[in-house]
């Protein structure tokens, strides 16, 4: 992996931990506003989640007694994005390491392929947990390569002209 | 940063991401977790990288996806319009949907629901307003699952270190003749 300033993996980490968490609180939240009466702010994030998610009630966990917005794999890419942001640096470092990050990428994909595509062919019977599971590696995966990436933009911005040349103290660079 | 060789591969992805989603059995794949968009941002990664004399790293990749996700809410929402209209006529558009989604919550008033479902069936204006709207909501989202699978294509596609230049070619190049500046992919 490019070599990437402590302060601007931290920024990075902040801003998109807040966005992925918010994404990810937003799918429990559906139930919640639904069950305490504020069906029109249910109904528009239950909306908003529609074109992304088949929100079958049989495969989304439910809260309330209501299904979240999401179904089992969204949720748990969701869970797994806001967790793989998180990863320490050290470990980012091996996983997005040139020669790992393919293997990553791609072995991090395989399991939710595998228990998305097995079922129709009559090869595996997915559950929740597996459904759950299989996206939030998947979605572990796309957190580091996303916070990886956003801690790399500031320095190109900056080689690039776009960002002002600036020193950090105490960022370790 | 190469902009040109970015506009190009973004616009290629770009174009088949919004085509792919609009259609209106295609466009289901992207209930898929967004597929079509990721899968998108990763098609775009693997044209720029294929076609980059220079390492591109995952922050380029990033802002490939950023490129290809806009494009692909500008081609998905210009061929919404017209589909609306084509699959109005055949009662299965946005009116249905929300109706459906609508159902689930038996203590929302039914003058209520009724309104909102007039509303969506309402003039060409409206439709063509909310399509317009959803647009916008397509932009954040295809730009957010594009950047990711920009992201993830650079991971998976580019196999040289960061900063690397093009392999000189003993047959082609001049031995004596400098070996050309990056533009500003090395590593820091």
């Amino acid at each position: 992996m490019q070599e990437i300033r402590q302060h601007d993996l931290a920024r990075a980490r902040r801003l998109a931990g807040v966005a992925c968490a918010l994404l990810f609180l937003a799918a429990p939240a559906a139930p919640y506003l639904a069950a305490h009466g504020q069906s029109w702010a249910a109904v528009l994030l239950y909306a908003a989640f529609a074109p992304w998610c088949h929100q079958l009630p049989d495969r989304s966990f439910a809260w309330l007694g209501h299904p979240w917005a999401v179904c089992h794999r969204c949720a748990g890419i969701y869970g797994g994005l806001a967790a793989g942001v998180l990863l320490p640096r050290a470990l980012l470092g091996r996983l997005l390491a040139v020669r790992a990050r393919r293997a990553w990428a791609l072995g991090a994909a395989v399991p939710l392929l595998f228990d998305s595509l097995l079922p129709a062919a009559g090869l595996w019977h997915n559950t929740a947990a597996s459904r759950c599971a299989s996206g939030a590696l998947a979605g572990i995966m796309l957190g580091s390569v996303l916070v990886a990436g956003l801690a790399q933009l500031p320095a190109q911005l900056r080689r690039a002209g776009v960002l002002r040349r600036r020193s950090f103290r105490g960022d370790g660079s | 940063m190469n902009s040109q060789g970015i506009g190009r591969a973004a616009l290629v992805a770009g174009v088949a991401t919004g085509v792919l989603s609009a259609l209106p059995l295609l466009g289901l794949v992207n209930c898929l977790c967004c597929a079509w968009a990721i899968g998108g941002g990763i098609l775009a990664s693997y044209l720029y990288v294929k076609a980059s004399p220079w390492a591109v790293t995952l922050g380029r990749g990033l802002v490939l996806g950023l490129a290809t996700g806009a494009i692909a809410a500008a081609v998905d929402t210009a061929f919404s319009i017209p589909i609306h209209f084509a699959l109005a006529g055949l009662g299965v558009g946005a009116p249905e949907e929300m109706s459906g989604l609508l159902r689930r919550f038996p203590d929302v008033p039914a003058e209520y629901a009724e309104q909102l479902r007039a509303l969506l069936a309402g003039g060409a204006g409206i439709s063509v307003l909310l399509l317009l709207a959803a647009g916008l909501v397509k932009l954040v989202v295809y730009a957010l699952a594009c950047m990711l699978g920009g992201a993830v294509g650079v991971a998976i596609f580019e196999k040289r270190p960061p900063g690397a230049g093009p392999v000189p070619d003993a047959r082609c190049g001049s031995p004596g003749a400098p070996p050309p500046v990056p533009p500003e992919s090395a590593g820091p």
